[in-house]
């Protein structure tokens, strides 16, 4: 066993600490293993099925919070900078260190904040966000009965094309930019159970839940055109919503599922294979 | 959740319990077998399986089930133990796969800084799996899963004063054998 220097001891907070930070992760082997698994083979894979567990309307609620909260976080920009930004590529979740995530954001343009749920807030046809975007926009190929197609979103900050289908009681937002047009974040909380996943032979990732805010607070005066805010978010595992991010062509794709009848990890996996 | 007692019947939701726990149970079993990433793995593997085929035996909710898992994970560790005494000079081929890389790329600082911190996690993990199996039960619980004191006292079915103090002594084990080789 390696000898640490006396002086390095951690204490013991230090040594609680660290045991917190060891978050092993799965690797793709496992899915594919357990993809076999007999529940697995008892369900048919093209069946769409709902979330059956999630009932509380009332998280319908929260789930659009959280989203919009999602998007505020991506959408403006972070005092101070975001450890994660240093990766100029995501792909993939970052972990934060904790549940818990404070961030003060300021707010240059009333468009930085937008409610994604609104429906009105996707007013482009799908042909029209892909001439502005400049690339081939693709959309859900195998759509299911419940869902239809509202409109798309063209965002010039990150060059991004999103897509809002919606159901009954869901919404499902397909979003797309290309890997060239610099960084985005989308940070999960430290417990945040994130799942390798294969989509078709492309590994991806999927997450079960959300940001929760749990108090807002503006700091500057209302005066002032440009407005900051102090936001403090917990991560939520029982949100009903759940992303699948992965990485394909030179570009990141997202299918987000939002509310109640929202989508599993399986229907998600069968409509991502189904972009066309 | 799972919406009734004893409603693992269904593939569907056995489904969705896999889906909830997967990553809980894995950890938990890497955390007590220590690895390497492809038994663990395949101990993950077996635990469903052992709780699908025993699943007509169930009765309760997910807080329930996730303990059964636990149970189950539990005895196929200490299963694979007996076949196979692990080696404490394992651990650090263990650190060295992605399973754990996450955990150092957050590490902050210089480069002399990271590898210094990748040495005491390390160092770690080599005084976690050298405490007694249910001392280092409970502080994978405690600290790789997040369970408060009063939950695993209910899982272990002990007091929480009891639970706080073995955690304390094993922390302050990890702390006197620091040093030691």
């Amino acid at each position: 066993m390696g000898k640490i220097p006396h002086q390095d001891v951690p204490v013991e907070h230090q040594i609680e600490k660290m045991l917190g930070e060891i978050k092993p992760q799965p690797t793709a082997r496992l899915s594919n293993i357990m993809a076999e698994a007999p529940w697995v083979q008892s369900v048919p894979a093209e069946k769409i099925r709902y979330f059956r567990s999630w009932k509380a309307a009332r998280k319908y609620v929260w789930g659009t919070v959280a989203f919009i909260l999602m998007l505020l976080v991506v959408s403006v920009l972070f005092i101070p900078s975001f450890r994660a930004v240093a990766r100029q590529i995501i792909y993939s979740f970052i972990f934060e260190p904790s549940n818990q995530l404070e961030v003060q954001v300021t707010l240059t343009n009333p468009d930085d904040l937008y409610n994604f749920t609104d429906p009105h807030n996707f007013p482009l046809s799908v042909q029209d966000a892909q001439v502005k975007a400049g690339f081939k926009v693709k959309q859900v190929s195998s759509l299911p009965d419940s869902l239809r197609l509202v409109g798309a979103r063209f965002d010039p900050k990150y060059n991004s094309v999103t897509i809002l289908y919606e159901g009954k009681d869901n919404q499902l937002f397909l979003t797309q930019r290309p890997l060239s047009h610099g960084a985005d974040v989308f940070s999960v909380g430290s417990d945040a159970q994130v799942k390798l996943v294969m989509i078709g032979d492309i590994q991806g990732e999927f997450v079960i839940g959300g940001w929760k805010a749990i108090s807002t607070e503006r700091i500057s005066p209302d005066s002032t055109p440009v407005s900051t805010v102090n936001i403090s978010a917990v991560w939520d595992d029982n949100l009903p919503q759940s992303t699948l991010r992965w990485q394909t062509d030179g570009n990141v794709f997202e299918l987000r599922s939002l509310g109640e009848g929202g989508y599993s990890e399986s229907e998600l996996i069968y409509l991502a294979n189904g972009l066309k | 959740m799972l919406a009734h007692p004893n409603s693992l019947q269904d593939a569907e939701s056995f489904s969705a319990l896999y889906a909830r726990t997967q990553l809980v149970i894995f950890r938990f079993i890497y955390g007590l077998h220590g690895g390497p990433l492809k038994d663990v793995e395949d101990l993950a593997c077996d635990t469903y399986l052992r709780a699908w085929k025993g699943r007509d035996r169930f009765s309760g909710d997910e807080q329930d089930a996730l303990c059964w898992l636990f149970t189950i994970a539990r005895h196929l560790v200490i299963d694979a133990h007996r076949r196979r005494k692990i080696r404490l000079d394992d651990a650090s081929e263990q650190l060295d796969d992605t399973t754990l890389a996450s955990t150092f790329e957050s590490t902050q600082g210089s480069p002399e800084d990271q590898v210094s911190s990748r040495e005491q996690y390390i160092h770690l993990w080599h005084l976690l799996q050298s405490l007694p199996d249910d001392r280092r039960e409970m502080l994978v619980l405690r600290y790789m899963l997040g369970w408060q004191v009063k939950q695993i006292a209910q899982y272990l079915n002990m007091e929480e004063n009891t639970v706080s103090v073995y955690i304390r002594r094993s922390l302050e084990q990890i702390r006197h054998n620091w040093t030691l080789e």
